[in-house]
């Protein structure tokens, strides 16, 4: 694999347009060269090209060491641009890195293919999110969209069962203790002694834990095929919402990718995206300040066709006080030193169990939140966490032991 | 009769895509990655839809300008060659469809022996990195490593 760089590149204060009340929101949203590239990936005719050509202006796709995010647009920036007719010296260099993304996206189908097929003879039923889905179901190419590995969504009530007979087949979760996993998480990497990876979701999206957060993902799920094995994809309001809310979040690297998958969404799908769904789901999954930010960026920088209409309802609705502190804590700029201080992590920890102890009692949630923090501070070596699980431990609240958890980035 | 043979796609072992003209294929049993050309892309293309031998031959006909007996012996070797390949696999069941005819007789490209390259190990090959380990041609085509002058040649 090649090594791209962090970006170095300065970044805008905010983009084009957005609220300047968002001190520091500036690592969520593209550079100005990924901005550029963006658009000539996702942007129909000549403003494509014309996007392409300044950014060749400003980079060499040999010499200049390119972000993971801009990388990772080169297959469609590839197909875009050679569609337009466009004359490009490195032609053949983009066809080929178009050429090894369809071989390695192949790869993780065939296998995932054979994983869904075991799965459906055991009668659990399986989505596929993200990259799978939206390269099957809105990009319909499996070039175009870069892959680290595959995202199976499992019934809630069937996460168990398909844990059981992931094992039989030879999986297991990567962080070594599943159970914690599924009672605080959406999702988990599974491997395997060959080496391979998938990850495992029993919720689609890590802020929704509720048994029933996907009933209607699921009631509105479509049908899509991983090469010889039939499967359900999300339907074209849910997938938007999924790929914005999934993307706006604060990461070392912008995770621009979103961008280019929502668009891609919104362009193939237009006339079938169900916006009365998206604004219920957005509220009820009280997502939707996440939700309007990432839909009015690509308003204003790509003019996303969102009707007038649903774009008023969305943004009539008021978020609620936990979505704002969520956003302000968990989408806004936190680098790793930021993360690390106490004093930002304790709202962190306690937003997120906001999330995961969503419709319990109040005696289950004070109950619960020990074990919580248990989980999510293990292997923390603040020297403040590290005191407070001594006299937790001392206490007899804590158990020793080490969750992979915090060491999680990775996405497809 | 050896020209009434059916081929049919090794799926699903066998995935392919056609990228501009030039068709990608993969075998995904074996880890192995062919490319061929506009001609090959053709016949598979005709393959894939059902046709003899024979059909094949005769659509390539209207298609391409070219000695009949050639075309004839070419085909047949290419086919072969993807039968080994394990890219096809005999079809006894199918019954063959009438060859298409697509080309108008005055608008037919010169015939040429199809090309299909080979690249055995598709593991290694996507651990090249496809912008810098390449040549212009692109992945999957690596790099060749300038060799340092001996020291022969640089007295």
């Amino acid at each position: 694999m090649p090594a791209p760089t962090a970006g170095s590149e300065s970044r805008p204060a905010s983009p084009a347009g957005a609220r300047p009340a968002d001190p520091g929101n500036a690592a969520l949203w593209p550079t100005p060269s990924q901005e550029l590239l963006l658009r000539a990936a996702v942007m129909r005719g000549p403003a494509a090209l014309e996007a392409w050509r300044r950014w060749k202006s400003r980079h060499d796709l040999v010499e200049s060491e390119l972000d993971h995010g801009s990388y990772r647009l080169l297959p469609l920036v590839y197909k875009n641009v050679s569609a337009l007719g466009a004359g490009e010296p490195h032609l053949l260099r983009l066809k080929g890195i178009y050429r090894y993304w369809w071989c390695s996206n192949q790869n993780l189908f065939y296998n995932g293919a054979i994983l869904l097929q075991r799965l459906h003879a055991a009668g659990i039923r399986t989505m596929l999110l993200k990259g799978a889905s939206t390269s099957a179901l809105y990009y319909e190419d499996m070039g175009v969209r870069p892959m680290a590995d595959v995202d199976v969504l499992v019934p809630f009530e069937q996460v168990h069962a398909a844990v059981d007979c992931l094992a039989r087949l030879g999986w297991r979760a990567a962080s070594g203790s599943i159970d914690e996993e599924i009672r605080y998480r959406h999702s988990t990497p599974m491997v395997n002694d060959a080496g391979r990876e998938f990850d495992l979701h029993w919720h689609s999206l890590r802020e929704c834990l509720r048994a029933d957060s996907d009933a209607g993902f699921w009631r509105r799920s479509v049908p899509v095929a991983m090469l010889h094995a039939e499967t359900r994809g999300l339907a074209p309001a849910d997938a938007l919402l999924h790929t914005v809310v999934h993307g706006m979040r604060w990461n070392e690297e912008p995770t621009i990718r979103w961008i280019a998958d929502a668009m891609t969404i919104l362009h193939a799908a237009e006339d079938r995206i169900d916006w009365e769904a998206l604004v219920r789901e957005a509220c009820d999954r009280r997502v939707q300040l996440r939700l309007v930010q990432g839909l009015g960026y690509l308003r204003r920088t790509f003019e996303a066709p969102i009707p007038p209409a649903a774009w008023a309802r969305l943004v009539a609705a008021r978020p609620s006080r936990t979505e704002r502190l969520e956003y302000r804590y968990l989408a806004v700029r936190s680098d790793r030193l930021k993360r690390d201080q106490v004093a930002h992590l304790g709202p962190m920890l306690l937003i997120e169990y906001l999330r995961v102890c969503s419709g319990w009692s109040l005696r289950r949630k004070l109950a619960e939140l020990p074990a919580f923090l248990r989980y999510r501070l293990r292997g923390r070596t603040e020297p403040t966490i590290v005191a407070a699980r001594r006299v937790a431990r001392w206490l007899g609240l804590a158990a020793p032991g080490r969750s992979p958890a915090d060491s999680r980035g990775r996405s497809s | 009769m050896q020209g009434d043979r059916v081929y049919r796609i090794n799926r699903p072992r066998v995935i392919f895509e056609n990228i501009e003209g030039e068709l990608i294929l993969v075998n995904m049993e074996k880890g192995c990655y062919f490319s061929t050309d506009q001609v090959g892309a053709d016949i598979w293309g005709l393959i894939e839809t059902g046709h003899s031998q024979s059909d094949i031959l005769e659509a390539l006909r209207f298609r391409y300008e070219g000695d009949a007996a050639e075309m004839a012996q070419v085909v047949a070797a290419f086919l072969k060659l993807l039968e080994r390949e394990e890219l096809v696999v005999p079809d006894s069941a199918s019954q063959a469809s009438g060859a298409r005819r697509t080309a108008a007789e005055n608008r037919r490209s010169p015939f040429r022996a199809p090309d299909l390259q080979k690249y055995t190990d598709m593991r290694d090959m996507l651990l090249l990195d496809p912008v810098h380990d390449v040549e212009a041609a692109g992945w999957p085509v690596p790099k060749v490593e300038e060799s340092w002058p001996s020291a022969d040649a640089e007295s």
